[in-house]
């Protein structure tokens, strides 16, 4: 993550190019999509359809909220005179990496102990779903 | 068909008592590639590409009787899939899909299948996936907000120096501003983001996460000769959001989001 600091001046080079060599990034890639062969030939393997269950993410939730409402209130605005700030960014970054790691780890797990899956849920209110749309005219 | 069921053995005692071996399918491609010799897949197994007609599928065998869906069994089944993508159009397979053995493959797999996988590796030829993940430096984007909004400003004044307990009613609201702040906020600059990477794309497909700082992630499926400008677009893109927002650009990979996914098609 430390290439993702860095900054090269005289415009572009912002993009970032991480290889997707780390769990976290794979998970995210590839858990719950790729072709579904049908249920008659596939054999799940232990659990891991547990983690494929499409959920709407819950923004409108209370906790989400507390979530927001803290990351606000934690904000100290006087070191945001609109400044270059990377170190702050990279805090944010590893935070947010950190979160979703922990997550699919966690998920992976409880699928294979068999953890109720309710549970689960509800820890985690946030989720990822996908949604699609589609450019005809190109095809 | 037998069907061998892991399940059945997900004790710690591995696969000596069991001893079986499957077929673990990574992907469809069409007949003809060939898979590097030096890739291996799950297990460290050699991968194998079996073919019937016009297609095939990239196959390992795999030790059943196992703890299955570990790191490693994560990571080989993407390594598999992207080194295919770079020398054909693939289909991957879901994450986890067994037949029994190689006939099985054949005549479960491949031939009642055959005219559907030709159409989809015919869909995709030519075409890789690309990620495109942006998310927002949560502090920036939460000042913003902050300056430009004058109740939310108020709430945070009122409920900062006081307990959670006390004031939870007026967070609640404080966080319902700030999220809804942040989804207007989205809105523009993800629209931004579409509006320069859609052009250069034949499909795209998102993902959507409630994290305070996300943006925009979404899967890109683009030509081979498209490649450099959709590149350049997502150069574009970092730069227009630079020191708001931090782009990413993952790939190619193999086209996980462009394939079809839960919808019943297998005959």
């Amino acid at each position: 993550m430390t290439v993702a600091n860095q900054r090269h001046p005289g415009g572009g080079g912002h993009l970032q190019r991480p290889s997707p060599t780390g769990l976290a990034d794979v998970v995210d890639i590839i858990l719950d999509k790729g072709l579904v062969i049908d249920a008659y030939v596939r054999v799940s393997l232990v659990g891991i359809e547990l983690l494929t269950i499409d959920a709407r993410i819950v923004v409108a939730s209370v906790d989400t909220y507390l979530r927001f409402a803290e990351a606000t209130n934690r904000l100290d605005l006087y070191e945001h005179g609109g400044k270059d700030l990377p170190e702050l960014m990279g805090n944010g970054m590893r935070e947010g990496a950190k979160g979703r790691t922990s997550g699919a780890i966690e998920g992976i797990k409880d699928a294979l102990t068999g953890d109720d899956e309710e549970e689960e849920r509800e820890r985690r209110p946030v989720r990822k779903s996908t949604s699609r749309r589609r450019r005809s005219s190109d095809e | 068909m037998t069907l061998t069921r892991p399940d059945a053995a997900m004790d710690d005692e591995p696969a000596a008592a069991m001893g079986g071996h499957a077929h673990y399918i990574y992907a469809i491609v069409p007949a003809g590639t060939t898979a590097p010799g030096e890739l291996t897949g799950i297990d460290d197994a050699r991968i194998e590409v079996i073919e019937h007609g016009s297609i095939a599928a990239v196959v390992g065998v795999l030790r059943t009787g196992r703890v299955f869906g570990r790191r490693d069994d994560l990571l080989a089944h993407s390594r598999v899939n992207d080194a295919m993508a770079l020398r054909g159009p693939v289909v991957p397979v879901r994450f986890g899909s067994l037949l029994a053995d190689a006939d099985e493959v054949v005549t479960e797999l491949l031939l009642p299948n055959g005219q559907i996988f030709a159409d989809l590796l015919a869909d995709l030829t030519g075409r890789r996936q690309f990620l495109i993940r942006a998310r927002y430096d949560e502090e920036v984007v939460l000042a913003e907000i902050i300056v430009e909004h004058a109740d939310i400003r108020m709430l945070r004044d009122r409920t900062r120096d006081q307990s959670v307990e006390m004031s939870l009613a007026e967070r609640v609201k404080l966080g319902e501003l700030v999220a809804r702040a942040l989804e207007v906020k989205r809105d523009v600059d993800g629209a931004g983001l579409l509006d320069l990477l859609t052009p250069h794309a034949v499909d795209w497909s998102f993902r959507e996460s409630g994290e305070v700082d996300y943006l925009l992630e979404a899967a890109f499926l683009v030509e081979d000769k498209h490649r450099s400008s959709f590149d350049d677009a997502a150069e574009q893109a970092a730069t227009a959001l630079a020191g708001r927002a931090r782009v990413q650009l993952l790939g190619p990979s193999a086209p996980y989001d462009f394939v079809p996914g839960d919808e019943r098609w297998v005959s």
